[in-house]
């Protein structure tokens, strides 16, 4: 299943290594079990850290997405538009919004500190649970 | 010709400043005033020693010997503040480095209440980009260099002098890093030690200098040590390992000296480790005379610190003809000492008590032939006038790219997109021909809305340009412009075959298989072939083109990375961070990615898996995807991050524990090679052009492999801290292959060729 490719790890060794590992999660079950169990219980301290992680991703796109506009939208293309009313309009769009943008970034903003204090209270309860 | 104004710009200068880069600023200073016009702009402290707020020097404009020092006062701040920070870096465990990373706020102190001046700033911010030509900094450790970067406008040129500590991974010193123009390291070492600290986006500014060691001008003094001995040269002190050992020869002449020889340790430190009961004798301070004499008759100079960025003692040694043991995890000294060949590495006790054992049982013939290798290696790596003109080089390289000769050579494509691999070795290769002097422009049938790098292709392309290089990855008007051209070289990208599509995108499928028909009638019409890799240049071979063939990989210079990591996706040390980058497409395997990061959570509950690529919400196949998370419940642990920017794309991967690519084609496939770059280890399945982009390195799959086998080897890179490093270690042998120098150069070939 690994192919001899790195001559700097012991092939046969970790071949068997792993077709252990993989025969073992073929045939014990874990994956299936495992599934159900995230059925079962969707708030599990894993999927609540796995969760966290997303919604950082998702709000650093969110970040990117909310900036002042600086490519033309296509209907500059039509040549009874053209480049100048095109890059007007832009402008004016831009300066529209302005308000929504700052509104976008208060509720990334906000939603990145609720995240993270979510955060800081999970953690603080696994370490509460662990004890 | 007109003297080019240099200014050098270090926080200590002067006499009484005794460490290596104070020393180094002097001998940069004296030396380029030879030829240029040199001005040190410095503060007023009196050295690294002393108070940093003390105003010890007067300020002003002085002339010394044969260039100029301007000294500004230096600021008032908070002592406390900075110690107790300080303090704490200092005892962070090696293991939390890496979280320093996102300590922005935390961190900013302690380049804030360093040594500051804001005279210093305020000039180099108004006046130094008229006063000088180019703006010399170093050593990166200082507030008076990194806010100096920050201040200056122009283009800065940084010798970090940098070590593998703790500092190097505070915030504001990695912009710093990344906003210098070039970078200029000591040694080869300290280069590759930039890139694993930051990352690939600098390699295209690095560029090793070296530095000078001059000859002894005083004459060996007879020595006060009769026995055969190591030596160790430098501060007595346990961080240089001076300490290490100590304790090394006391274990080893436990049972007795016997014929074993001695441990001689001579420089300046306070206290002393003289025991000659078990054959370690500290001489303290030495002067000039005595250090070379016993540099010439030692054994071997024993360098066992981890903090050089340089060892000038080193060269000393080999410039006597005496071997060298460095430590083989301090990149600096044991890249020097492998390079050379001139002594050996070791890193465990073990390793030490095996390489002093061999030296000892050498006969002098053999250690004589060990010095020998060092002394090649001075000639070329430790001598002034080399390193002067290879610092003048990166100086005038900018001048260089300025000119411009008439002959044209454009680029044609379909799409021109940033971020996306063609797009990106376009612009490389664009790079490229302009440094040689040549016009280029890039032209594509799609080009997104304002984006200054590529132009709308026109009909008249291939009457303005000499020659004309045409990218084919899809079916494309683009291939019939540039079949007109009088010179023509067709970079084969590949074709992703159609079946992938057909039951997603039709009309994707369908341009797809014109790009293959399109490929096999006109191929032949190229003057040159360029091939990513060699898989595709086996396709092209079976389709009986006959025509002259490169290959080339499908890289750029890495310059997006240049940027400091701007996420917060950071690990939370709970379980592995798959990450996979790539468009998702149906021919990428990320359905199968899924299937095997499920598999794995049954290993590791706290897994989470990143998809950075560019998705259409439309796309059925991203809405099927989509489907499985959710019918799974693994919607929290996989997220789809969408496109992002390079400094975002850094971050991920500086947070992915492992790279799986279980794409089922790909002509070459750049993530991976970013991947070896940022010392994430790969997990790749070995079809299409994987296999050969993987090289010797990583953990290639067979094809068949499934879900739980794939798991399987995620487990053992997680597992096995050994099989980590080794992975880690083959991937940065390899991606040699892919540096920029070496990639450009085979462009440069291409290009001689097409022209010729």
């Amino acid at each position: 299943m690994i192919l001899n490719n790195n001559p700097a790890i012991e092939f046969e060794k970790l071949a068997a290594q792993l077709g252990a590992v993989a025969a073992e999660l073929r045939t014990s079950g874990a994956i299936e079990r495992n599934r159900k169990a995230r059925a079962a219980e969707e708030n599990s301290p894993e999927a609540q850290r796995a969760r966290f992680l997303a919604i950082r991703a998702l709000l650093d796109r969110a970040d990117d997405l909310n900036h002042v506009q600086v490519p033309l939208p296509r209907i500059a293309r039509l040549p009874v538009v053209g480049m100048r009313p095109a890059q007007f309009l832009l402008r004016f769009f831009n300066y529209l919004f302005r308000q929504q943008r700052e509104l976008n970034e208060i509720h990334t903003r906000v939603l990145r500190e609720v995240n993270e204090e979510l955060e800081r209270l999970q953690n603080a309860i696994d370490r509460l649970s662990n004890r | 010709m007109r003297r080019r104004r240099v200014a050098i710009v270090t926080p200590w200068y002067g006499e009484e400043s005794h460490g290596g880069a104070e020393l180094l600023a002097r001998e940069l200073a004296v030396r380029l005033a030879e030829q240029d016009e040199v001005t040190v702009l410095t503060t007023t402290s009196r050295s690294f020693l002393a108070e940093w707020d003390a105003n010890y020097y007067k300020p002003g404009k002085k002339r010394e010997g044969n260039h100029s020092v301007v000294r500004f006062p230096i600021c008032i701040r908070d002592r406390e503040r900075f110690q107790r920070l300080n303090d704490e870096l200092l005892t962070t465990p090696r293991a939390e480095w890496s979280r320093l990373r996102d300590r922005r706020t935390k961190t900013d102190p302690f380049i804030d209440e360093s040594i500051n001046s804001t005279g210093l700033e305020r000039h180099l911010a108004s006046k130094a980009r008229f006063l000088y030509d180019r703006v010399l900094f170093l050593p990166y450790l200082y507030g008076v260099v990194v806010r100096g970067i920050e201040a200056y406008p122009g283009p800065a040129y940084l010798i970090p002098c940098l070590h593998d500590e703790v500092y190097a991974r505070i915030p504001r010193i990695e912009d710093a890093i990344h906003r210098a123009r070039a970078l200029l390291f000591n040694s080869v070492g300290e280069a590759e030690l930039a890139i694993r600290l930051y990352g690939p986006g600098i390699v295209y500014k690095s560029h090793v200098i070296g530095t000078g060691v001059a000859p002894h001008g005083v004459a060996p003094s007879r020595i006060p040590v009769a026995s055969r001995y190591f030596l160790y040269l430098g501060r007595r002190e346990p961080e240089k390992g001076a300490k290490f050992l100590v304790d090394l020869f006391r274990q080893r002449n436990q049972g007795g000296l016997s014929d074993r020889a001695a441990l001689v340790l001579a420089g300046p430190g306070a206290a002393s480790y003289d025991d000659p009961n078990y054959g370690i004798y500290d001489l303290g301070f030495v002067d000039e005379g005595t250090k070379r004499g016993l540099l010439r008759n030692a054994l071997a100079l024993l360098i066992p610190s981890v903090y050089e960025s340089y060892s000038r003692v080193m060269m000393e040694a080999w410039l006597e003809g005496t071997p060298v043991v460095a430590h083989a995890h301090c990149l600096p000294t044991a890249c020097a000492v492998r390079d050379s060949g001139g002594g050996f590495v070791a890193a465990t006790t073990e390793e030490w008590l095996k390489v002093l054992a061999c030296i000892e049982y050498m006969n002098s013939e053999q250690r004589e032939a060990l010095g020998r290798k060092g002394i090649v290696y001075t000639s070329e790596h430790a001598d002034w006038q080399k390193t002067i003109d290879r610092l003048r080089k990166v100086f005038d390289a900018d001048q260089i790219r300025a000119q411009r000769a008439p002959r044209r050579v454009d680029q044609v494509m379909e799409g021109f997109d940033s971020g996306d691999a063609i797009s990106q070795q376009a612009l490389f290769i664009r790079e490229q021909l302009r440094r040689r002097g040549l016009a280029s422009d890039i032209y594509a049938v799609r080009v997104p809305p304002r984006c200054k790098d590529a132009l709308q292709l026109r009909g008249s392309v291939q009457n303005i340009a000499d020659a004309i290089v045409y990218h084919h990855s899809i079916g494309s008007n683009a291939a019939w412009v540039s079949l007109q051209a009088p010179r023509k070289a067709l970079v084969y990208h590949n074709v992703t075959p159609a079946r992938f599509f057909a039951p997603y995108l039709p009309g994707v499928a369908r341009q797809l298989e014109q790009g293959r028909a399109q490929l096999a009638a006109m191929a032949s019409e190229f003057d040159l072939i360029i091939a990513d890799s060699e898989y595709n240049a086996s396709e092209l071979r079976e389709l009986g083109i006959n025509r002259p063939l490169r290959t080339i990989p499908a890289l750029d210079d890495f310059s997006r990375f240049d940027v400091t990591p701007n996420r917060r996706v950071t690990r939370t040390g709970r379980g592995g961070v798959w990450l996979f980058v790539g468009r998702i497409a149906p021919n990428k395997g990320i359905a199968a990615l899924i299937d095997a990061f499920e598999a794995y959570l049954a290993l590791d509950e706290g897994a989470v898996l990143f998809i950075v690529g560019k998705y259409d919400q439309g796309d059925p196949y991203f809405r099927e995807l989509n489907q499985t998370l959710a019918e799974r419940h693994l919607d929290p642990y996989v997220t789809f991050t969408g496109f992002v920017e390079a400094a975002g794309l850094a971050s991920y991967y500086r947070t992915a524990t492992v790279f799986v690519c279980l794409s089922e084609h790909e002509g070459f496939c750049v993530p991976i090679v970013e991947a070896m770059f940022f010392d994430v280890p790969v997990i790749a399945k070995g079809v299409a052009a994987i296999a050969e982009t993987l090289g010797p390195a990583g953990i290639l799959l067979q094809s068949d492999a499934d879900c739980c086998d794939v798991a399987a080897a995620v487990y053992a890179v997680h597992r096995d801290e050994e099989l980590r490093c080794r992975l880690i270690e083959t991937q940065r042998e390899y991606r040699r292959k892919f540096l920029p120098k070496v990639v450009g150069s085979l462009i440069d070939e291409a290009v001689t060729s097409l022209l010729s």
